[in-house]
């Protein structure tokens, strides 16, 4: 299964590298890594249908995690990828919008792991 | 009679013959008398003749002004015969004939009240008023209040002859005469004197010496100034001081043609020595003073020199030449004095109601006039009291809303203060959520990488008991790499905490060398997140343009760290509201860019948002001013941040803008 991370900051590369070593390891997950809204875009435009998941971060200087959100669910729906979003904002009303654009799940930093993997198995 | 030298005086014209010499001045009058045809030269020449004799032959000056009346009525000049009326109220006055010079001080007034007088009326050229008829007319009434107030003197009333005196000035400075009064002031000096108000006396007396002496034509009473002023000394007990004057009032008397005057200062030098007890100097002096004053034939004169000469043989201790000179003064005094009071009598009892009659009179003359006035008066009196009435109002107000405005003024000082601390912790309230989010990023790789080295130690341990050595260094390679990343993350969370502490502090940071690219891009961050906590759907494209070459410059980093977020808050606001209004069509753009300029830093914050409007450019700086809706600013920010650029750091910030395009706050700081 293919992932792609969107974060502004350049770190969660070598976080999920290392979290999910033995994942990547194994083949059983492949990452790949996008760190603004618009590049995300630019990866899903040249390689469709190819990530299966996405995690995005909501708070990105320029095109924010939600319009991501919303561009991918309104663009790429064959099939449409499972997008979660992870933020640094747990309120309501993040979570609504997120969900109301059509978010799979949404998780607040810090980031539990155990619990993402139990998720992405779901998922796979 | 140790009396006061009586002086009292006439002025009316002047009347100059300032380098001529007194026995000149009397042949040339003579001469133009005998030869001229023109009326008006001798009616003037008469005038002069007056004047010549006024203190030194009074018989002489009483047929020579009798003359010029007549000549001033035969030729129609009725202003000339008012001004020579008192010329002879002045001689009658001193033959102490109260009631007839009062008489003729009214008669002279009523004359001059009459504006039909100022027809075809002759003024001299040399004259000061020679161009003004009318001010030339009222310059004589001068002469009547001064004449009044000598017969008042000389009738025994002080108080209504200072007053009359006293008009005398007033009407001086009302027409604007350039010559300052000599005599009124003088006469003035003396009552004062004689009511033992020296000061008053002093003040007085040295006016009219200084007017005097700077307005040439009335030196002829200098004499009698000087010797006021010796008497003030000598009563003061300054013997020396009044010697002096006395002396000079001596030589200017003779010097002028003053003979009363040198009669006055001969025997007050007589009463000095006999206050110094030297005899002999006392006789010479006072001597001196009766021969002159037979000369004059002024009666009280003579009775003061004799009273001084039986004194002084007294003193010596000749008894029977003492007693000889006292029985000629008491005779003298007596009659003078019985005299003297048969007039007073004569002149307050049977010239009361003439004294009315006249005055009544005068008044009549002018009656329309005064009505005129008088109304006036009322109704400038009344609108003065009606103003009077409301700028009292106007003061008790204003006087009250003083109050109340010293007190808005203290409760705005300290709610200033307030603001200021609440303006503070409202940008930290904004700032909070993003805050949180700058933390949280951290903590994430905090939390993560620990658990990360966890993991990794384990399978290290395994990799150890498998004797995979090179395995394990890798693995030890990775565990260190990720605890760099736990200590970078956790230094940048406690910046973060730092930060806001700092922000919430109040004042009181001290300079120290700052990274102003990472302040900067630091609060840049701060102010997005924080924008975006607030609102979800807010975006905007950030640009940073950092001068690398910057090293580090001295500055309080949370102060200015408060300018920039205050800047880019400002920033992000414009370009949200921009958004709001044109949604697809716009890009928000919010730009910082750094710069070093010679010997100091260019930081440029940058928006295409609204921009500020023309109208408002001027006060965007001013305290509490504000664009933002009530409650959303405190309009705070851009003025604490002008004060703590401009004051604090030594630097500019300056604003660029086009409405609807875009704004630019520049810094100028100085390295």
């Amino acid at each position: 299964m293919k992932v792609l991370v969107v974060d502004d900051e350049k770190d969660v590369q070598t976080l999920f590298e290392q979290r999910f070593r033995k994942e990547i390891k194994s083949g059983e997950l492949r990452f790949d890594f996008a760190f603004s809204g618009e590049e995300a875009l630019t990866y899903l435009n040249q390689h469709e249908q190819e990530a299966v998941l996405i995690l995005s971060d909501i708070n990105m200087p320029g095109m924010s995690g939600l319009d991501l959100l919303d561009q991918i669910k309104k663009k790429y729906h064959k099939p449409p990828p499972v997008v979660m979003m992870i933020t640094a904002y747990g309120d309501a009303e993040n979570y609504n919008t997120a969900k109301q654009l059509g978010a799979d799940d949404f998780l607040t930093k810090p980031v539990d792991f155990t619990a993402l993997k139990e998720k992405l198995k779901t998922i796979s | 009679m140790k009396s006061f030298i009586k002086i009292s005086l006439l002025l009316l014209l002047p009347f100059f013959a300032k380098a001529q010499s007194k026995e000149k001045e009397l042949d040339s009058l003579h001469a133009a008398l005998k030869y001229s045809a023109n009326d008006t030269v001798k009616m003037l020449t008469l005038f002069g003749l007056n004047r010549y004799y006024v203190e030194t032959n009074r018989d002489s000056a009483m047929y020579h002004i009798e003359k010029a009346i007549a000549i001033a009525y035969k030729i129609n000049q009725p202003l000339w015969v008012a001004g020579f009326l008192l010329n002879k109220s002045y001689l009658i006055q001193k033959q102490s004939n109260y009631s007839l010079s009062f008489k003729l001080c009214n008669e002279a007034l009523a004359i001059i009240q009459d504006k039909k007088n100022e027809k075809g009326a002759y003024i001299p050229p040399d004259d000061e008023f020679a161009a003004d008829v009318e001010k030339f007319r009222i310059s004589r009434k001068v002469g009547v209040f001064h004449q009044l107030g000598n017969t008042y003197r000389g009738a025994g009333n002080p108080e209504k002859a200072i007053e009359y005196f006293k008009k005398v000035i007033l009407i001086q400075e009302e027409i604007k005469s350039k010559y300052g009064n000599v005599t009124a002031n003088m006469n003035i000096g003396s009552i004062y004197f004689s009511m033992e108000k020296l000061d008053s006396a002093l003040i007085y007396s040295n006016r009219a010496l200084k007017n005097a002496n700077s307005t040439g034509g009335w030196k002829t009473y200098l004499g009698n100034i000087l010797v006021n002023i010796g008497y003030i000394y000598l009563k003061r007990g300054s013997l020396d001081s009044a010697k002096t004057y006395f002396k000079n009032a001596i030589f200017v008397s003779n010097q002028q043609n003053n003979l009363q005057g040198e009669i006055s200062s001969n025997n007050a030098m007589a009463d000095l020595f006999e206050k110094l007890n030297q005899t002999d100097s006392m006789l010479i002096y006072a001597s001196k003073a009766l021969r002159l004053g037979y000369q004059l034939k002024a009666a009280p004169s003579i009775s003061t020199s004799t009273n001084l000469i039986a004194s002084a043989w007294k003193m010596k201790g000749n008894a029977d030449s003492a007693l000889v000179y006292l029985t000629i003064a008491k005779t003298l005094s007596d009659s003078l004095n019985k005299d003297r009071i048969d007039k007073i009598n004569q002149f307050q009892n049977s010239n009361f109601e003439e004294q009315m009659r006249l005055e009544k009179a005068a008044q009549e003359s002018v009656a329309s006039k005064n009505k005129i006035r008088t109304i006036g008066l009322i109704t400038g009196l009344g609108l003065l009291s009606i103003l009077a009435f409301v700028f009292y109002r106007n003061n008790k107000q204003k006087q009250k809303a003083n109050l109340v405005l010293e007190e808005t003024l203290t409760n705005l000082k300290s709610t200033q203060s307030q603001l200021i601390q609440s303006e503070k912790m409202a940008s930290l309230g904004e700032l909070t959520a993003g805050i949180a989010h700058e933390i949280q990023n951290p903590l994430n790789f905090v939390n993560n990488f620990s658990e990360v080295n966890t993991e990794l130690i384990d399978e290290m341990k395994e990799e150890l008991k498998a004797g995979k050595t090179e395995d394990a260094i890798s693995l030890a390679d990775d565990i260190k790499a990720n605890n760099e990343k736990i200590a970078f993350h956790g230094k940048r969370a406690d910046s973060i905490v730092k930060g806001m502490l700092q922000h919430s502090r109040s004042g009181g940071g001290q300079k120290e060398p700052t990274d102003i690219n990472n302040l900067l891009d630091e609060c840049m961050r701060l102010s997005f997140h924080g924008m975006r906590a607030k609102d979800k759907s807010f975006n905007a494209k950030t640009d940073t343009s950092f001068d690398s070459s910057l090293s580090t410059i001295n500055i309080v980093s949370q102060e200015i760290g408060r300018v920039f977020l205050n800047l880019f808050t400002n920033s992000f606001y414009s370009v949200m509201q921009k958004k709001k209004e044109l949604d697809e069509n716009y890009s928000p753009v919010v730009s910082a860019t750094t710069q070093k300029e010679g010997n100091t830093v260019k930081i440029i914050v940058r928006d295409n948002g609204n921009g500020i409007p023309q109208k408002v450019i001027d006060k965007i700086f001013q305290p509490f001013f504000t664009t933002k809706p009530t409650g959303e600013g405190t309009g705070l920010g851009l003025s604490m941040s002008y004060d703590i650029i401009t004051k604090g750091h030594a630097g500019e910030l300056k604003v660029e803008t086009k409405e609807g395009e875009f704004a630019q706050f520049t810094i100028i700081l100085p390295v």
